[in-house]
Parts: structure tokens; C-alpha cells; sequence
């Protein structure tokens, strides 16, 4: 209700005897007037439309009135005072629309995950679709049809993934990977590793020259790479599995009566920090004599600060009572302890793949408080072991 | 005689319907806001404006106000929005003076 005056309105000022009738004029025709005072003498000044200038001029002179124009419209003295600062008014429309421009245009193309050759073709190929750094994002064609396209024309890619981010172009590559062609092995035997008696024989390549149930020595031919008779001899590189029963002998001593430590659960703690070689002992000063026996284990926290380790650190040194227990079992369950020792020793000694097929024991003796016991094992492993054959022999 | 007639015909059928008097009679409906504002609506043209003085035309007689530093915020057809210090407000009935053609 109290809007002072529009941005089109303009102040005008009406002069003339009996200015009055003008306004009721105005009413009669429907041209707004705002804000009317009575300046001195007998003028009048108030507020209309710039578009209703004409209409009120024609009124006022009905009414032998005269019109001035004190103020102009917000809209003509800014449209005046743009035409003034043409210069600067359209620098800014300049760089409006080079803004708009330049983040339509294509600033970075990035391929990820391709080799360098398959890099340089994916560019070559975005470079005669026409996808290069500098053209224009509106003129191209939307990503999907991109993929589809470079897709189409790229070979060795089993799929690419393209990307609009801003002014880049992001494609995500992903090479076929064809299974790589084995290199065919150099021709070769196949020997024992150790002495053995043969338990299965499978070959996949080369000639079978020992039997099952053959005793063989470390060094002895199994698999010959030798094929062939007279003119169709040739060699090949030998490959087949060959299991062999193998001996060990393993001995183990344990004691009778093993003594523990077990802990009471009581325990004491001391603090201190170190500095430079220097022990500052914080608290628990009397941790150490706290027990007769105790187990000690010591935590360090050193300082340390964008990767750098400062010679100052904080040391927690705990002392746990303990007692020593002497733990007595029955020669029965020594014995046993041992054969699961001596059997723990054997799958060491083997590694993965080998199995023990029996066991027995060779020598058992207890003197002393401990139970010696020596152990003969019969196992089942892989013998083969490769030997090149040296050509022009 | 008929006018008259007619007038006080309103007057009645106002007065027993209870609806409000702007609606049928032909008076105008003065607000006033403190002594700040003075809306007159129904009123018929302006007969003298000064800051001292306005003088507005009424359907029956004319309205006087008297005051302060009057500005007419707005001027509508058949409403006007009166701003400045009120003093008075006053009804001048019978022979219109001014001197005013409508």
C-alpha cells in the first residue's frame, strides 16, 4: 500500500491554476498518479508511468496546465548511464559469453587403463571422430553414441567407458586380454631327486622308462625326452608325475617331567621415558622388586611426526608373577608327546604336497627323566626333477 | 420526490437486512490509522489540495480534512490514500463551494 514508486515511474511536476481538476481528469481516464504534493504556490508534484507521460500531458492542457519533468525513471537513467559505459557494459557481455564458450569446449580428453600403443590408437581414432582438445561440446555427439563409435572402431578393447566431467572427456579402457601362447619348454628328461621306489608313473610327455616297484637311485632317467624310432626320433621336453616311496629317519628327545610357567595374575607396572640413552623412570619405582619371580615384557611408544621418529620415547615395562610348575605325566603320555613330535618334525622336513604313508618305530628308550624315540617313516612323494638334454650329443 | 423516495427505501432495507451502509448507500467508508493515514473509498474527485487542506467531492456534500503536511499517497477511482498529521475531519453538507466542476 505504502510502495514509494516503481522503476518506470517518472516525477513530474504540474503547474497551472487549478491543477486539481487535472488529477480528477486522470481518475476519470484511469492514469495512476502516486504520491501528490502540493509544491509552492500552485504546482503540484507527484509520480506517474513514463508511459502515461503523453496522456497527462493532453489532460493538462485541457486544463491550460503545464507539465514538467523533474526526475526521469529508473530504467532510463540507468539505460542512459549504460550508453555512457558502453564500452565497459559490453566487456562484461564479453566475458559472459567467453565463460559460456570456454566451459563448453573440450579443455582434456583422459584415457585410463590402456597401454601406451592402444592409448595412441584410442587417440587417433577420437582425433577423426573429431574429439580433440579445442572443439566445442555442443557440436560433438553425446557420450554414449561416442562409446558406441569408438567402440566400433577401436580394436583390442573389449569395452570403454566414456565420461563427461566438466570439460573433460574421461575414457575408462578395458583391454582384451587374450591367454598369452605358452613358450614350449627346451627338450628334457625327467630324473629322480632321490633315491625311491617307484609308487605311480603318469606321463604326459616322452617315454616311460622305469616300472612300478623299481628301485631307483638320485640322478636315474624316469621319463626319457627321447621319442621316436630311427628317423622319427626326436626329442621333446619331457613332463609327467611320478610318485615315490622314500625313507626318513627321525629321532626326538623329550623330557619326562616339563617344567611351566604359569602366571598368578598379579602384576606390576613401571613407566618411564627415555630420552637420548637416558632412562627417566616416571612411576612404579618399586615394580621390579615387587616379586621374586616374574616375567618382564616391555612396550615402547616412540613420538613420531610426519614420518619422522623423535629420540624420545615412552616405555611401559610390565612384571607378571610367575611360578614354575613342574608338570609330571606318565610315560605313556611322554611317548605319545614324542611320537606327535617326531611326526610334526617329518611334515617339516616334506613340505606340502607329500604324504606319510606308515610309521614305525625303530628304537625307544627312556633314561635320565627323557624319552628318546626314533621313528622310521615310509612317505609317498614327487621324485621328478628336470634335466635338460643337451643337443649334438 | 422519487429520488428520495428511493433513498430512504435503502435506508430501510439496510437497516432491516443488517447489512453494512457503504454497500448500498452511496457514502463513503473513512479508515483512519492514528493521525498518520486517512483511506477514504466512495469518494468522487478531489475539490482542493493543498498540505493543509483537502477538500474531497462526495456522492451527498463534500469532506473536509484538516491537517499537516498532506501527501496523496495514491489516488484511485473511487479510493484515496491520505497521508500527513489529521487534525480534522469534517462533513460539509448542502450547496457545494469550490467552486468545482466536477
Amino acid at each position: 500500500m505504502n510502495r514509494r514508486h516503481g522503476p518506470s515511474d517518472i516525477y513530474v511536476k504540474l503547474t497551472g491554476n487549478y491543477t486539481e481538476a487535472v488529477v480528477n481528469q486522470c481518475l476519470r481516464e484511469g492514469v495512476i498518479i502516486k504520491n501528490i504534493t502540493r509544491a509552492e504556490g500552485e504546482s503540484m508534484e507527484c509520480f506517474i508511468p513514463s508511459s502515461e507521460l503523453s496522456y497527462l500531458e493532453r489532460i493538462a492542457e485541457e486544463s491550460d496546465c503545464e507539465v514538467e519533468v523533474l526526475k526521469v525513471s529508473l530504467i532510463e537513467k540507468y539505460t542512459t548511464l549504460m550508453k555512457k559505459r558502453a564500452g565497459f557494459i559490453a566487456g562484461m557481455l564479453m566475458f559472459i559469453i567467453l565463460l559460456i564458450l570456454l566451459s563448453q569446449m573440450v579443455w582434456k580428453i583422459e584415457i585410463e587403463g590402456a597401454q601406451p600403443v592402444l592409448e595412441h590408437n584410442i587417440q587417433k581414432n577420437l582425433q577423426d571422430m573429431g574429439i580433440t582438445t579445442g572443439t566445442f561440446a555442443f557440436f560433438l555427439p553425446s557420450p554414449e553414441e561416442i562409446q558406441k563409435e569408438i567402440l566400433d572402431k577401436t580394436e583390442g578393447t573389449t569395452w570403454i567407458g566414456v565420461e563427461k566431467r566438466g570439460t573433460t572427456y574421461h575414457f575408462e579402457v578395458v583391454e582384451q586380454s587374450l591367454p598369452e601362447k605358452e613358450t614350449l619348454p627346451a627338450p628334457r628328461h625327467i630324473i629322480a631327486k632321490k633315491t625311491a621306489v617307484i609308487n605311480t608313473i603318469y606321463a604326459e610327455k616322452g617315454q616311460v622308462l622305469v616300472k612300478k616297484n623299481e628301485l631307483v637311485h638320485e640322478g636315474d632317467i624316469l621319463i626319457s625326452g627321447f621319442i621316436g624310432k630311427d628317423k622319427h626320433a626326436r626329442t621333446v621336453a619331457a613332463k609327467g608325475e611320478v610318485l615315490g616311496e622314500t625313507w626318513y629317519k627321525v629321532s626326538v628327545e623329550i623330557p619326562m617331567k616339563p617344567q611351566a610357567d604359569t602366571l598368578t595374575g598379579e602384576s606390576e607396572k613401571k613407566y618411564f621415558l627415555k630420552m637420548f640413552g637416558y632412562e627417566l623412570p616416571i612411576w612404579g619405582f618399586s615394580a621390579e622388586s615387587a616379586f621374586d619371580v616374574y616375567k618382564k615384557s616391555d612396550r615402547k611408544y616412540d613420538l613420531e611426526l610426519w614420518g619422522k621418529v623423535f629420540p624420545i620415547n615412552w616405555n611401559v615395562t610390565t612384571f607378571q608373577e610367575s611360578n614354575i610348575v613342574n608338570q609330571s605325566s606318565s610315560s605313556k603320555e611322554t611317548f605319545r608327546q614324542a611320537k606327535h613330535a617326531a611326526e610334526n618334525k617329518i611334515k617339516n622336513r616334506l613340505g606340502g604336497e607329500a604324504v606319510i604313508k606308515e610309521g614305525k618305530i625303530l628304537h625307544e628308550e627312556s633314561q635320565n627323566g627323557k624319552v628318546k624315540l626314533v621313528m622310521h617313516y615310509q612317505v609317498l612323494e614327487d621324485i621328478t626333477s628336470e634335466a635338460p638334454i643337451i643337443q649334438g650329443e | 420526490m422519487l429520488e428520495r423516495w428511493k433513498q430512504s427505501a435503502k435506508q430501510w432495507v439496510t437497516g432491516k437486512m443488517n447489512l453494512p451502509e457503504d454497500v448500498l448507500l452511496d457514502v463513503p467508508r473513512l479508515t483512519m490509522i492514528g493521525q498518520l493515514h486517512l483511506h477514504v473509498e466512495n469518494h468522487r474527485g478531489v475539490l482542493h489540495f493543498s498540505k493543509e487542506l483537502v477538500r474531497l467531492k462526495l456522492s451527498y456534500g463534500e469532506l473536509s480534512i484538516k491537517g499537516k503536511d498532506f501527501v496523496i499517497k495514491t489516488i484511485l477511482p473511487n479510493e484515496l490514500l491520505l497521508e500527513g498529521t489529521i487534525d480534522e475531519v469534517r462533513y460539509l453538507n448542502g450547496r457545494e463551494t469550490g467552486g468545482a466542476h466536477e
